[in-house]
């Protein structure tokens, strides 16, 4: 586990030969208590991740995205909790396991990056101190080893010259290069699932192809599983196998990247890709396309569709439909009664 | 043309004199007096200049001159000695009792704003309950407690002066909880103890700073009108407060006794307070700190 990353460009990519889910999540659902009652950001989320695979998850923002990465980790936003479900990593229950069990595999088994690369990085230390210490925490490496396998992976990632930027502060670094530093410290420890939060966001649309390239080229060196979250359809049909789609905490659809984004079934999933903008010649005069209407209040939320009211094609039985979806995980599921 | 070529060359030249360092004049106004008065303090044995202790009866209370630029007191001491090695006493009294209440007011506020609830609690309302009660009046009592002199003067300010350091870190740790490198940091799972000291607190010195340049003018203030109570640093050592104090039967037949000594508190005073201003109003730019 501790072997160093292999920088040279022509080895073969590690087969993943276990095959199956490496992540499975079933019924999760995150609760937070407030004065007007129970809020749930993710409720009954049900997914999973297979070996070597990248799994999306699009939704709008509060959606629940980033707070199902957080419950992934144990990293639920105090005062909010895992109210019910299970997380199985690599065939272990992760709720309900102890702050020490879940401490092991943070940031060794599991890595995340953040959607801000400069606020995500501390401003006092040097680049180098914060990621030679993950590996010297994490790895138990002494300083030497340490500065030598940060230079292999600053090469790596593509920071140049790596012996001289490791003595930076990241506020001598741009936007693409320092989420390349929190990309190094990331998989510093070879994880074997990396969570990704909105990971171009907050960058130049020019850099974010280069930092997507090399999430992907790390990705199939290291035999990672990733999950990329993200607002943007277009980065999760480019890097993504598999998407699921989240609206107001719930999972409205999940399938392949073919199945999801070529045929959607679910109606929000289909006004979502209408929503994309296109570069093609605009004929029948019409301008950006948006949905109607707004997120749903999550505290007077209760059964059914939460997205009903927008929906055009809404039933009577929208409002008291069951929106669990734990059919077998390869499948395209829709919780949609219509589609 | 070339005549006012020649006259801008001047006058820049004349700006870049009068902006040492990095802009700032007050600045180097606040470090020349501080400082100096500090290598004055620490090279008093190797001045020429008489034993602060050393009595003379024949030339008690002799005004400023040139054999004595301070003059001397009612026991002929020369006061230029006596204020330089008082110097010693009170700028280290200033220097370790603000260090030592920056350490372990940074400590608790840092705990009481990492964990919140209980710890936040119980550290913050003893906060409050010492800032409500007067700074001297709280040092007296602990005086009190642990009896006069030097020692109980350091016990006494550093057991009251904490306080603010642990309130300002307090607050500014409950935003920097918030921040993304610091979650960043516990999705890597190091622990509290690591993410507290390495990742928080030098993020939290910089605004701390700015209150300890104040913190040591006023602990020398402090250790100045205690001694001036005749609670503090005991005679015959020189004390600037015990100077001024030692002055006063004397106020209008030898002026210099105490005033003199009153007025280089005053300058070192003013000199902290410049050296002060410049940390704080270069507290602002985070991205560019090397702490």
């Amino acid at each position: 586990m501790t072997a160093p990353i292999s920088v040279a460009p022509g080895a073969p990519p590690p087969v993943a030969d276990e095959r199956g889910a490496i992540l499975d999540v079933t019924d999760l659902t995150v609760m937070f208590p407030t004065e007007r009652g129970a809020i749930r950001p993710v409720h009954d989320v049900t997914f999973s991740v297979e070996h070597g695979q990248t799994l999306g998850i699009v939704g709008e923002s509060g959606s629940g995205k980033s707070v199902s990465l957080r419950a992934l980790l144990g990293l639920v936003p105090s005062p909010g909790r895992i109210e019910s479900g299970h997380i199985r990593f690599e065939g272990r229950e992760l709720v309900g396991a102890t702050a020490a069990e879940l401490r092991a595999m943070r940031g060794r088994d599991i890595g995340m990056i953040f959607q801000d690369p400069m606020a995500s990085l501390n401003p006092v230390l040097t680049v180098g101190d914060q990621l030679t210490e993950v590996i010297r925490v994490k790895l138990g490496l002494g300083r030497r080893a340490a500065t030598d396998r940060a230079v292999e992976l600053f090469e790596r990632v593509g920071i140049h010259p790596a012996s001289t930027r490791l003595r930076s502060y990241p506020h001598q670094f741009s936007g693409g290069m320092a989420q390349r530093v929190m990309i190094a410290i990331a998989v510093a420890t070879r994880p074997r699932l990396l969570l990704a939060d909105e990971p171009t966001t907050a960058l130049d649309v020019s850099v974010q192809d280069q930092v997507l390239d090399l999430l992907e080229d790390l990705r199939r060196e290291e035999g990672m599983s990733m999950i990329i979250v993200s607002h943007d359809i277009g980065i999760i049909a480019r890097t993504c196998d598999a998407v699921a789609v989240m609206y107001a905490g719930r999972l409205l659809e999940r399938g392949t990247v073919d199945q999801v984004l070529r045929r959607p079934r679910h109606p929000y999933t289909r006004m979502l890709l209408a929503t994309v903008p296109s570069l093609k010649p605009n004929v029948d005069g019409t301008r950006l396309t948006s949905i109607a209407g707004q997120l749903p209040d999550l505290a007077t939320l209760t059964m059914g569709c939460p997205f009903a009211p927008r929906c055009a094609q809404a039933l009577p039985s929208c409002s008291t439909l069951d929106l669990t979806l734990d059919q077998p995980t390869d499948a395209h599921v829709s919780a949609c009664p219509v589609a | 043309m070339t005549a006012q070529a020649d006259y801008g060359a001047a006058r820049v030249r004349w700006i870049r004199l009068a902006r040492f360092p990095v802009g700032s004049r007050a600045l180097a106004v606040g470090l020349t007096i501080v400082l100096g008065m500090a290598l004055l303090s620490l090279l008093a044995p190797w001045l020429p200049i008489p034993d602060p202790l050393k009595q003379d009866i024949k030339n008690r209370l002799q005004p400023p001159s040139i054999g004595h630029l301070f003059g001397t007191d009612n026991l002929g001491r020369d006061m230029l000695s006596r204020v330089i090695y008082a110097g010693q006493v009170d700028l280290l009294l200033g220097f370790v009792t603000a260090t030592c209440s920056m350490v372990i007011g940074m400590t608790l506020g840092a705990f009481a704003g990492f964990y919140r609830g209980k710890r936040e609690t119980l550290i913050m309302r003893t906060v409050d309950v010492l800032l409500a009660l007067p700074f001297l009046v709280l040092v007296i009592s602990i005086l009190a407690i642990v009896g006069p002199g030097l020692s109980g003067v350091y016990i006494g300010i550093i057991a009251v002066s904490w306080v603010i350091y642990t309130r300002i870190t307090c607050a500014e740790m409950i935003q920097l909880r918030e921040r993304q490198f610091i979650l960043a940091a516990r999705t890597l799972a190091f622990s509290d103890r690591r993410i507290i000291f390495r990742h928080a607190l030098p993020n939290l010195v910089r605004p701390n700073l700015a209150w300890y340049m104040s913190d040591i003018v006023l602990n020398i203030l402090a250790l100045t009108s205690l001694s001036y109570l005749g609670l503090g640093v005991q005679p015959p050592t020189p004390e600037w407060g015990a100077l001024i104090s030692g002055g006063q039967t004397f106020l209008l037949k030898a002026w210099w006794i105490s005033t003199l000594p009153g007025l280089v508190v005053v300058i070192v005073g003013v000199g902290f307070v410049l050296i002060g201003e410049w940390v704080t109003e270069h507290i602002g730019g985070e991205g560019v700190a090397r702490a």
